[in-house]
């Protein structure tokens, strides 16, 4: 009896030994396969049906038509271009700033460490309470923005109110929160480059401007690449910011599709079209990660 | 122009460019502070008052008539809850990817940082809906940790990976199980990298925004939400939106400078690695 028991006991042990592997991950695969493949499989079904979320009236098959709408529908359009405009003018403005105060930094090195930890404070500020802030600085009436455009001569801005301007002020509250993490990362980078090309370009007479299209920016190349992939998906995602700070407004004009798509999913509770405009979005999160990230894998191989 | 001279100028100038950027970056949070402490008639003032008689009004309004203790403890049980089911789920996945190399489930965990949580967030507001999950704190909890888990995740698999094999070697040789190694070796090894894991994961669910907004709507309101509520179709109140503002962000800076090395390598997850 007691020889047998053990054995028993022996063999659970040995099993979980064995398959250790599957057992210390099924938990956590489980609950992400639960929380992130029944929404992927649910936008794939509900984007073919007409659907209010109510149980009282059953959703109805539409077919593809939910697509078709979609080019009909002028505010995904407004939607679509808002989002490419975020994303590209924030890019190019956040990895041009980013990069140029990160070889700033990398001159002087007293300065280097304060002003990291300082650059730190935009990203990790609660970005909804901080919106906020941007929000009342950019307040046509009494904001303290107009304050300053004013005391330099220039004309005052309706910012955040401005048809035309609501966008560019957008982009100006994400760049001022993420413009550090360029520059933390290219700090990063800067640190680790080699110094012998340096050594050998000193030699041959080089001066600072060659050095640095020469030498440094090519070699900081894969590093800035990098940065660019994780801030055009975050781009692209732009959400917290919009919503706090102009709900999307006025009217459509700074709405882009992660903003649309919430709208018409929980507010508007069109639950079909929401999952035929998610599928979009997604295709051009992917692709747009997969043009990215081959650009870096092109240089670093 | 001796050398010396130039380069004195030129450092000169590099620390103006240097104040100007700092000046720039922080200035917000100066103004936000500023505001928060001025009644609205001050907030309201053109052109802006830099001088006034500082007021601790919009606080009391926060404490006292709006229910800010009840919000901040709502961040707390959420933050709190989704840092410690993501650790539970987490470390020993974490361990198992490191040891047995799982790069598959490694990607797989990180799926939650690439898709962006509005094609998360419809789908399961509907099955929410349908079992009462919507303004509980279990329910709000699990949407925060379809971010927060894989955070925690990656920052582990970050760390264990730089402890040597030797260690799990040696466990082995001791007659430990991988469980009893992970336990009382790896675990115990790796106390400053779960705690700065922790803290960076509690930052994130503390800042969450789109999925409470949607999840935690009134009993378990946090604090983001509380203060998005602030805009209304009247007159805003400046001063009150500032001092939550400045209730909200305080903490998570104080945090931050604490593990800023971290902070960076969190905020960076998902970059693609050769």
């Amino acid at each position: 009896m007691m020889e047998e028991k053990r054995r028993g006991e022996f063999s659970l042990l040995g099993f979980l030994e064995k398959r250790a592997s599957i057992i210390m991950t099924a938990p956590a695969v489980t609950f992400m396969a639960i929380m992130i493949i029944f929404p992927i499989g649910f936008t794939l079904y509900i984007m073919l049906f007409r659907w209010s979320g109510g149980a009282a009236n059953p959703p109805v098959f539409v077919g593809l038509n939910n697509f078709a709408n979609l080019f009909k529908d002028p505010r995904f359009s407004n939607a679509l271009f808002v989002t490419m405009y975020i994303t590209v003018v924030g890019l190019v403005v956040q990895t041009v700033l980013g990069t140029g105060i990160a070889l700033l930094l990398n001159e002087s090195f007293v300065g280097r460490k304060i002003i990291r930890a300082f650059l730190l404070l935009p990203m990790m500020a609660t970005w909804v309470a901080t919106a906020l802030v941007w929000r009342w600085m950019m307040y046509p009436k009494s904001g303290v923005l107009n304050f300053f455009l004013e005391k330099v001569g220039l004309p005052k801005l309706l910012w955040l109110s401005g048809n035309a301007t609501a966008v560019p002020s957008i982009i100006m509250i994400d760049t001022w929160q993420w413009t550090p993490l360029i520059i933390v990362i290219v700090l990063a980078g800067l640190q680790s480059l080699p110094s012998e090309p340096y050594e050998s370009a000193k030699i041959d007479g080089a001066h600072g401007w060659q050095i640095l299209s020469r030498i440094t920016l090519p070699m900081l190349r894969p590093v800035i690449v990098t940065a660019m992939v994780l801030r055009s998906v975050d781009l692209i995602k732009t959400f917290d910011v919009i919503m706090s700070a102009s709900q999307g407004g006025p009217g459509y004009s700074s709405e882009n599709l992660n903003i649309y798509i919430y709208n018409t999913g929980l507010f508007y509770f069109r639950l079909g079209y929401s999952g035929a405009l998610l599928v979009v979005y997604f295709l051009i999160i992917l692709i747009v990660t997969y043009v990215l990230s081959r650009q870096r894998g092109e240089i670093s191989f | 122009m001796t050398l010396s001279t130039t380069k004195r100028i030129k450092g000169f100038v590099l620390w103006l460019m240097l104040i100007a950027i700092l000046v720039i970056f922080t200035f917000p949070i100066y103004w936000m502070i500023l505001s928060s402490l001025k009644t609205q008639v001050d907030n309201l003032a053109y052109p802006p008052n830099f001088f006034f008689s500082p007021t601790m009004r919009n606080y009391r309004v926060i404490f006292v008539q709006e229910n800010y203790l009840r919000y901040i403890l709502n961040s707390v049980i959420v933050a709190l809850g989704s840092v410690i089911f993501s650790l539970i789920l987490g470390i020993p996945a974490a361990y198992s990817i490191v040891h047995f190399k799982q790069k598959r489930v490694a990607l797989f965990l990180l799926l939650g940082r690439i898709l962006p949580g509005v094609s998360v967030l419809i789908p399961w507001f509907v099955v929410y809906a349908r079992l009462k999950l919507i303004d509980t704190y279990l329910g709000v909890m699990m949407a925060h940790m379809i971010q927060v888990f894989p955070l925690v995740t990656w920052l582990m698999i970050t760390y264990f990976s730089e402890i040597p094999s030797s260690l799990h070697d040696q466990g082995m040789i001791d007659g430990c199980s991988i469980y009893g190694i992970l336990q009382k070796i790896i675990i115990p090894l790796s106390t400053p990298g779960l705690a700065t894991a922790s803290i960076l994961a509690f930052v994130f669910s503390w800042n969450n925004f789109m999925f409470s907004l949607v999840f935690a709507q009134s009993r378990t309101m946090t604090l983001p939400i509380a203060a998005y509520k602030f805009i209304g179709y009247g007159e805003i109140d400046w001063g009150g939106i500032t001092a939550a503002a400045t209730v909200i962000t305080l903490p998570v800076m104080v945090l931050g400078l604490v593990i800023q090395r971290w902070v960076v390598q969190g905020l960076t997850l998902g970059a693609v690695k050769g």
